[in-house]
């Protein structure tokens, strides 16, 4: 009798301890291997590609590109947004604009410039009008590089109208910094970073008398200068510190575009320039126009600026302060052997630093070749003194011969240069609206064809201006994906007015020799974008939410004027608001001020789910706030005019999200 | 087996006490698992959200669920059994205590020290079901969504639906851990209390 019982005990312990196991082991949406069909086209495919008319080369370029929902591109590019002074993330391979980041314009999505105060915005600086700048010419995007690598933290981008430089946290996709240069009202060579971000380099474009000063055009040559700056970046901090920095006054030539050395150049910048025939146009007085006066010598020159050198110049103190910059006079970059030239077909674009480090390669724009230039040719020349003699401002010219590696004859109009990871380089040749691939003698990637010779043009839709390779001018370019950057789109889309939107077309690379083909045209009609930069996606370590609830995004730490509960705090005539914003209500709904009274609203978001964020506006009033998940802003403003003003969520945050509103009342005063 | 009754006997009296033990670190061992876990999922939470209940504390998406749950007016998940989650712990060391001394006594009073943590899982279960049964049922009926969302009880184990959630409801590892102590308990009064007969 007892043995049955023993043995029923066993069962169920035996039962009881599956279903433990069972329990442990909840059920999962299990994974199942979702194996699209690889062989074979679908017949609703095939009757849609005859249908529509696709060629076999169209059919490669849909499924190259075509991104099923849910999943991410392999690639960023940041492109920078042109006119419109902002920033554009553009996933690659589907050439979908995920976003664009505000920088140096007001963007009401972003409540960037509409009240917020954690913008850089706030402090921008005023014009020659009085007003604040309230835009920019965003030209040229650079990612933080180490080691000459893209490391994904944080995104540069010079404004050209305004000689500014912007500091992007890619944490977030937020501009943190405006930096102005004190010495120049414009710039082009930047912004471009050394191989670990040490500095960003911008280099000016038109000469002016330095520190924002009165010179009339007569005195150009005595009193007009180029400039470049050494904007030193505190990583830690994610600010360019302004006190760390320093510049390099250079003749009134018109610098261009620049690049930083990396490998045996590391140390060395590089900035084209034309105009060193130092024309001042005036064709309202019978001068030469620019256009003519500039473009009258065959060679303009090259500047190459030891940095490394500059840098130890300054800490021993052989410097100007200009304007709270320190300046390296031409003087001393001569005398320091800081500062060379070496001649280069006339009026040149682009200056492109090989991965290797080895050559600059730099494009003839009126001249059909590009030149190349070894560094270690510069280096033996600078030591030989191998100098065919100096400028008006003594500043030695480098013997072009001694420089020059070779020159390949591409086409007309040859303007930047990129690279890839089988050997080629690209490119973009602005009069022939074509990409030619050729080869770089360079060890650290071989292509099949002979070193330096043109292997293929591709045409692109119309008129290519700058071009981006898949991190193509790092020292590892991964090749794959080519971005050119079209001026003009002509007859590529719907027409849409006369103002007609760029052209950005994707390029299949991967294969060598003639087989670089076209994929994608993806029309940019909100700015015109110059120079972008492509980054492999995984690099970026992007936040869902912001770290904790009460996020200053513009110090990137907790704030202090965050909250969780509402409170109204009145002090004479200023009251302060501490506001948590959660789905779907504001705390406090009712905000009681009298006519003039100050008002300061600290609105935190409490949410912590990803895309929780809920916006603000006061209605009559010039007031657009974003807050993410976390976020805290606050918003000042005086209560000047009387009456009834709702405030509400501008995102559509939940199904209640009309409902979450409130009152400002102002009531007269008495 | 030519041993005697008497050795047999010594030879259950060791096996119970090492299963007793057993069912002590068991139970011990519990506290650091979730003993219930439930993950809802709707078509703008890819991810789901999940709420996991320890004895003494409830992780997962917290903030969340309790935003959702304003709007169909269910108290946030904090106010759920306070008194219980803070005397988990004592009470558990209570029955850990209770089962460790049960290893030394053997009369027939061992079986009042062993019964406690033959009911544990249950009365964790029951406890759970009534919390669940009284959030789900006084619902504020001045919540935004009180129309349509209309008093309910969260399934204890298994599917339910609320609005467009899809809920999952589990018992979980840490449950598992008291239910394999309960087992042995139980394995122990049979080994103490009901010997096999002779079989000569």
């Amino acid at each position: 009798m007892k043995s049955v019982l023993f043995k029923i005990a066993g069962c169920l312990a035996g039962v009881t301890l599956l279903f433990t196991f069972a329990m442990v082991y909840t059920p999962c949406a299990s994974a199942k291997n979702e194996k699209a069909a690889a062989s074979g086209i679908p017949a609703d495919a095939s009757f849609i590609i005859k249908d529509r008319g696709l060629s076999p080369d169209d059919v490669t370029a849909a499924v190259s590109t075509y991104m099923p929902s849910g999943k991410y591109d392999e690639y960023v590019m940041f492109a920078s947004g042109g006119q419109s002074g902002q920033v554009f993330a553009i996933g690659i391979p589907s050439m979908r604009i995920l976003r664009t980041i505000a920088v140096f314009t007001p963007e009401p999505w972003q409540g960037y410039g509409f009240g917020v105060e954690e913008t850089p915005l706030t402090n921008a600086p005023i014009g020659g009008d009085g007003q604040k700048v309230m835009w920019g010419d965003s030209h040229h995007p650079a990612l933080s590089e180490t080691n000459g690598e893209y490391d994904g933290q944080y995104l540069f981008i010079g404004d050209k109208s305004h000689g500014r430089i912007a500091v992007i946290d890619l944490r977030d996709y937020e501009t943190k910094q405006l930096a102005d240069n004190p010495l120049m009202n414009n710039d082009h060579g930047a912004a471009f970073v050394t191989p670990n971000t040490e500095y960003i380099i911008e280099g000016s474009q038109y000469s002016e008398p330095l520190g924002k000063v009165y010179a009339p055009i007569s005195e150009y040559k005595e009193k007009y200068r180029g400039l470049a700056t050494f904007w030193k970046f505190d990583r830690a901090l994610g600010r360019i510190d302004a006190d760390n920095s320093f510049a390099v006054e250079l003749p009134p030539y018109w610098q261009d575009l620049a690049d930083a050395g990396k490998g045996p150049s590391d140390g060395w910048a590089f900035i084209n320039s034309f105009n060193t025939e130092m024309a001042t146009g005036g064709i309202e007085k019978g001068n030469p126009p620019f256009e003519a006066g500039t473009t009258e010598r065959d060679m303009d020159y090259l500047h190459v600026i030891n940095w490394k050198k500059a840098e130890e110049a300054v800490k021993a103190g052989k410097f100007e302060t200009l304007n709270g910059v320190k300046l390296i006079t031409l003087k001393t970059a001569v005398a320091e052997g800081i500062l060379y030239f070496i001649p280069e077909p006339k009026s040149p674009h682009g200056a492109d630093v090989t991965p290797s480090g080895k050559y600059i390669v730099v494009a003839g724009k009126l001249d059909p070749h590009v030149t190349v230039y070894g560094i270690e040719n510069i280096k033996k020349a600078i030591e030989a003194k191998d100098f065919e003699g100096t400028d008006p401002y003594g500043v030695p010219i480098i013997r072009f011969d001694a420089a020059k590696v070779t020159q390949v004859e591409l086409g007309l109009g040859p303007l930047h240069t990129q690279f890839d990871n089988q050997g080629y380089a690209y490119t973009s040749l602005f009069l022939d609206s074509a990409i030619a691939r050729w080869t770089v003698g360079d060890d650290k990637f071989t292509a099949p064809e002979k070193p330096w010779t043109l292997v293929a043009k591709t045409p692109v839709q119309f008129n290519v201006g700058h071009i981006a390779a898949a991190e193509g001018d790092t020292v590892s370019p991964d090749g794959k994906y080519f971005v050119s950057l079209n001026k003009w789109s002509v007859d590529r889309f719907s027409f849409i007015g006369p103002l007609l939107p760029q052209n950005l077309q994707l390029m299949d690379i991967s294969k060598p020799g003639d087989s670089m083909k076209v994929l994608y045209d993806l029309p940019i009609g909100s700015g015109e974008p110059h120079y972008a930069q492509i980054i492999k996606a995984d690099k970026l370590k992007t936040w869902e939410v912001y770290p904790e609830v009460g996020w200053d995004t513009l110090k990137q730490q907790k704030s202090d004027r965050m909250t969780l509960e509402g409170k109204v705090v009145r002090n004479g005539n200023n009251v302060e608001v501490y506001m948590p914003l959660i789905r779907s209500h504001f705390d406090p709904e009712h905000i009681e001020v009298e006519e003039g009274q100050h008002v300061t609203l600290y609105l935190t978001n409490l949410e912590r789910t990803v895309d929780a964020t809920h916006g603000f506006s006061i209605c009559g009033f010039n007031i657009s706030a974003s807050i993410e998940p976390g976020e805290t802003v606050t918003i000042e403003f005086d209560a000047n005019k009387p009456g009834v003003y709702p405030y509400y969520c501008l995102e559509f945050c939940s199904a209640l999200h009309l409902e979450m509103i409130g009152y400002l009342t102002v009531k007269p005063k008495a | 087996m030519g041993d005697s009754p008497k050795e047999r006997k010594t030879l259950r009296e060791k096996i119970a006490k090492t299963m007793l033990v057993a069912a002590a670190l068991a139970l011990f061992s519990s506290v650091f698992f979730p003993y219930w876990h439930l993950t809802v999922r709707a078509p703008q939470y890819p991810k789901g959200l999940r709420v996991q209940i320890y004895l003494n504390r409830v992780t997962g998406d917290i903030q969340e669920i309790d935003t959702l749950n304003h709007y169909i007016g269910m108290r946030p998940l904090g106010e759920a059994a306070k008194i219980e989650r803070r005397f988990a712990i004592p009470g558990l060391a209570v029955l850990l205590a209770a089962l460790l001394i049960a290893v030394f006594i053997r009369g027939k009073w061992s079986a009042l020290f062993i019964v406690p943590a033959v009911l544990f899982p249950a009365i964790f279960a029951g406890d759970l079901y009534f919390w669940l049964r009284d959030f789900g049922l006084h619902l504020n009926p001045k919540a935004p969504l009180s129309s349509s969302v209309k008093p309910f009880i969260p399934p204890l184990l298994g599917h339910g639906k609320i609005a467009q959630f899809q809920a999952v409801a589990d018992f979980s590892w840490g449950h598992g851990l008291s239910m394999l102590a309960m087992i042995l308990c139980v394995a122990v009064i049979a080994l103490r209390f009901f010997p096999p007969k002779n079989k000569i």
